[in-house]
């Protein structure tokens, strides 16, 4: 094989590593063969991979870890956090506020408010009737925090997930691994179980998972709150902003701007035109805006959030100008957020009834706590507030696959109990389960049909998963 | 002592380095995009010109190439456009001249989004006041959008990256037809005659299997009268910028704290050079920092430069402390500022003797004004303070043994002293300015890349102002666009 430019940068990799690649070995080499695509980058293995560091993945990550699993967290941004950190979802929302979740928010909370001062009656787990909200670096900082107190994990960030790696057994995929890219190089990496905690599904999605997309009709679970007929919608999409003020007696301009409601951290209520003056007085400064939402018809595709991301930035103008104008600076989110992308077919499937009733199922990995919120549907007042419930194991095992887990959002749930579920605290809970479920299928090496579910639940109840709803 | 991630994936490398050629063979047998039949494939597009990374010097580019009537596709990894100002927060100016588009864009951030919220009146014909500017990066991303939507004929994708080159051989040349982009799930082939790598990575360039240089060079490497004895392989560190505001009325900007890098808006001095009375009353309320600075070994590759950027951070927890403690709040940019990657190797390479003599060679297409500025590398004062105005030439935008390809921004043809001029966002954006005329100019008339006019295409670019600048300012000018 002849020598090409390629092959010579793959052995000198080593040579990179320590720092001495000079340019004068790279010559004008012709490159006359079609171009073969041969990773420079050698396998890396672990016992279970987590795709994704956000709200669903580094809960998981972390639980992995701790009950002995050698970890690797693949992220494709270049900063942890996910959510909270680029689409600036940096307020809470549902409960309970339990295990990884409760850590994080402690630490916000004592070390990062916004006022500079710990909020005294943000309590145990921040419940105190008031919004709290975190800026997003500094839900960054505390969550590389958390992963660096963990031992056993490596964090990648800046590494998209390119394809997952998928082979056949009998009538059962087998997911063990994905492949990253490196800046136009593949790297793969293998993992005894890997967890999709993308939000979108897609590492399930490319092992060929079966999902659901859009609205179901009613009929298809027998739910009682829904549509008569499905027609394959999903929730609207929203670009949410911090704005400041610049010069230091400058006013939040609310009364005319149009949309783009907001809130004070440490505050009970979002902030109205009606209320000025006690804002004035409040002094607060900064604001939190849902500045403006827009529909997207297919989440999965990322050229069409970003041509949501563009709508959203169109209809912001005027605000923006308005901001500008009364001397406030505007730091939109990186990313739109999305709400809804694909739930994945699982071993069984969360339903409206489920949550109206209050489910507890005998598997339950996690608690969970939160209304039905779907965005672009109108529900009545006494059927949306719903009574705490469980989620089951086998909601994060997807159909007919074996070495992979669910994590998050995208669980096995038709979209009306998808719309309570896909919540900040709720989705950690759920990620921890994922993570010690991970861990624990590695380790004994079974698949992860086949842990012991009550030994699961005893080592959650021990790391207080399950502390959220009993009495104190 | 804590799991120490690098060296992990050092001692993997080495320790299946001697398997690397066999492993790697079973595992990835081909190119990405043909082994599964499982991958979806959206219908092919097609385009005169493509444009890979919607950055200082990609929309330039893209704007370019449409308004000289090609159908142009610009492809941008993120979400969103803009590059460096929005996603690393490089949003000063920095360099000269101001002019084309380029000059289009900060025109319109003075007049409509200044911070002070009224334009600043000296900013002038060539955005030359002498005084420090710089806008909010979600500024950049309303600016360009509102350019881009302008261009009927300019079609801007986000959130698609480019994974893979179409190529093809002729003679003894490759030809880049076009590029492979994956949206999530999905892939896409998108054709056109002329692509321009805009990335600042060079990632495009690199795929089509262009030669490239990274790092130092030594000075024989190409004669040049500064420079290492030996290269040493390095890259100039990379720079965590944030932003931090004020959010009560009684805060007080903690100067004490900061010993450099914190700049304020439409003011000549930086915050640490004012005096505590002067600074008071200039009240700023916002502050552009950068905060910290972290060498990175290999920048192509994006692990090892997010590494660096969680150790940049690390570094900055104090900074961000005492500003919380002030009542400020600190905005962390999304990724960490990388100054070098690969410069792609051309029909010239512009050296520093080039930029220290001034020349402007008979094929120049842009105007440069900038010291050397090589972070981590020590220059005689004298030498910066002397750099005066120099020409890019096209040549060092054809990438050597390949059509179809241009080279836009810092990632040309120069070495890397040469580079740690030309690659700030004035000058970038003036080179992707007329790579996109030369890309639009090749693929409608149906030329390759080095066939083209180039008299044609400097008459075209001097008719756009690209050259006014140069023309009309006295070159003993007061205002050096550089740092101090």
């Amino acid at each position: 094989m002849s020598l090409n430019r390629r092959s010579f940068i793959r052995k000198a990799t080593a040579g990179i590593a320590l720092g001495a690649l000079s340019p004068s070995f790279l010559s004008g080499q012709n490159n006359t063969d079609v171009k073969s695509f041969i990773s420079t980058h050698p396998t890396l293995n672990f016992d279970v991979a987590v795709v994704g560091a956000g709200p669903g993945g580094v809960p998981a990550a972390i639980a992995a870890a701790r009950n002995g699993a050698r970890v690797v967290l693949i992220e494709e941004d270049n900063l942890p956090g996910g959510a909270p950190v680029d689409m600036y979802v940096a307020f809470i929302c549902g409960g309970p506020r339990v295990g990884n979740f409760r850590k994080m928010v402690k630490n916000l909370n004592d070390n990062h408010t916004i006022g500079g001062v710990t909020c005294s009656t943000f309590g145990n787990a921040g419940q105190d009737g008031k919004n709290h909200w975190w800026m997003p670096g500094d839900y960054a900082q505390v969550i590389y925090q958390m992963i660096a107190a963990e031992k056993n994990i490596t964090l990648l960030c800046g590494s998209p997930v390119v394809d997952t790696i998928v082979t056949y057994k009998g009538n059962r995929n087998v997911v063990q691994g994905v492949r990253i890219m490196r800046n136009g190089e593949l790297q793969d990496i293998r993992a005894g179980i890997t967890i999709d905690a993308t939000g979108s599904g897609i590492v399930a999605a490319m092992a060929g998972c079966d999902y659901m997309f859009g609205s179901e009709a009613k009929s298809d679970f027998n739910e009682h709150i829904g549509l008569e007929v499905a027609d394959g919608k999903i929730q609207p999409c929203t670009l949410m902003f911090i704005t400041e003020r610049i010069k230091r007696n400058a006013v939040l301009p609310i009364d005319k701007m149009k949309g783009s409601s907001g809130v004070e951290d440490n505050y009970k209520d979002w902030i109205r035109a009606a209320d000025k003056e006690d804002m004035i007085k409040r002094d607060a400064g900064i604001y939190l805006h849902w500045g403006k939402t827009v529909y997207c018809k297919d989440t999965r595709d990322s050229l069409q959030v970003a041509e949501a991301q563009r709508k959203a930035l169109d209809g912001l103008e005027e605000n923006m100008q308005i901001l500008h104008e009364a001397g406030f600076a505007t730091h939109l989110a990186p990313k739109i957020g999305v709400r809804e992308v694909r739930r994945i077919k699982g071993e069984y499937v969360l339903t409206e009834r489920d949550l109206s009733k209050g489910v507890q199922p005998d598997d339950k990995i996690a608690d969970a706590h939160y209304a039905f919120d779907v965005w672009g549907m109108k529900i009545e007042e006494k059927l949306k507030h719903i009574p705490p419930y469980g989620i089951p194991y086998r909601s994060l095992i997807p159909l007919n696959t074996e070495g992979l887990l669910l994590s998050g959002r995208i669980i096995s749930a038709t979209r009306i109990a998808h719309s309570s579920l896909r919540v900040q605290p709720i989705c950690s809970n759920i990620g921890e389960a994922a993570g010690t479920a991970a861990a624990m299928a590695a380790m004994y090496k079974t698949g992860v049909r086949s842990i012991d579910v009550k030994e699961l639940q005893t080592n959650l109840e021990v790391n207080g998963l399950f502390n959220g709803f009993k009495r104190k | 002592m804590s799991f120490d991630r690098r060296k992990f994936l050092k001692s993997a490398g080495m320790g299946v380095a001697g398997l690397a050629l066999g492993n790697v063979q079973l595992i990835a047998q081909q190119s990405i995009v043909k082994e599964d039949t499982k991958r979806n494939y959206l219908p092919t597009l097609k385009a005169d010109v493509i444009v890979v990374g919607a950055g200082p010097s990609g929309v330039p580019a893209a704007l370019a190439a449409a308004r000289e009537g090609a159908k142009v596709i610009l492809l941008e990894e993120d979400l969103t456009p803009g590059g460096a100002p929005v996603d690393q927060y490089v949003t000063f100016m920095c360099g000269a001249p101001r002019v084309g588009i380029y000059l289009e864009t900060v025109k319109e951030l003075n007049k409509k989004q200044s911070l002070g919220t009224t334009p600043s009146s000296t900013f002038g014909e060539y955005a030359w006041d002498g005084k420090n500017h710089w806008w909010m990066p979600s500024s950049y991303s309303r600016v360009w959008n509102a350019m881009i939507t302008a261009e009927k004929n300019l079609t801007l994708m986000c959130g698609c990256r480019v994974v893979d080159v179409l190529m093809s051989t002729k003679g003894n040349r490759n030809t880049v037809n076009g590029v492979i982009m994956m949206r999530n799930q999905l892939y896409q082939r998108v054709e056109a005659p002329v692509t321009i790598d805009a990335t600042g990575t060079g990632l495009v360039a690199a795929k089509a299997g262009c030669s490239f240089f990274y790092g130092s060079d030594a000075k024989k490497d190409f004669n040049e009268s500064i420079g290492l004895e030996k290269s040493d392989g390095r890259v100039q560190p990379c720079t965590q910028m944030f932003i931090s505001q004020r959010t009560r009325s009684n805060t007080e900007f903690p100067r004490e704290v900061f010993k450099t890098g914190v700049l304020l808006y439409d003011d000549p001095k930086w915050e640490t050079h004012m005096t505590p009375e002067e600074a008071a009353k200039k009240d700023a309320g916002i502050y552009l920092h950068w905060g910290a600075t972290v060498p990175v070994v290999d920048t192509t590759d994006p692990i090892q430069v997010a590494d660096a950027q969680r150790d940049a951070i690390e570094m900055l927890k104090p900074k961000f402390q005492a500003l919380q403690e002030a009542g400020y709040v600190s905005h962390i940019a999304p990724k960490i500022g990388v100054r070098e990657c690969r410069r792609i190797r051309g029909e010239y390479v512009l050296t520093v003797d080039d930029v220290l003599k001034g020349v402007f060679h008979d094929d120049h297409i842009a105007d440069a004004w900038y010291s050397l500025d090589p972070w981590g590398m020590k220059i005689d004062e004298k030498i910066k303070q002397s750099v005066g105005p120099y020409g890019i030439p096209y040549r060092s935008l054809i990438p050597l043994n390949t059509e179809g390809l241009l080279t836009a921004g810092r990632i040309i043809s120069g070495t890397r002293l040469a580079m740690s001029s030309y690659r700030v966002q004035p000058i970038c954006g003036t080179i992707g300015q007329a790579a996109g005329t030369a890309a639009a100019m090749a693929a409608l008339n149906n030329t390759g890349v080095r066939n083209l006019d180039v008299k044609s295409l400097q008459l075209k670019l001097d008719k756009l102002g690209l050259f006014d600048w140069y023309k009309n300012v006295k070159m003993e000018v007061k205002n050096k666009p550089w740092r101090k």
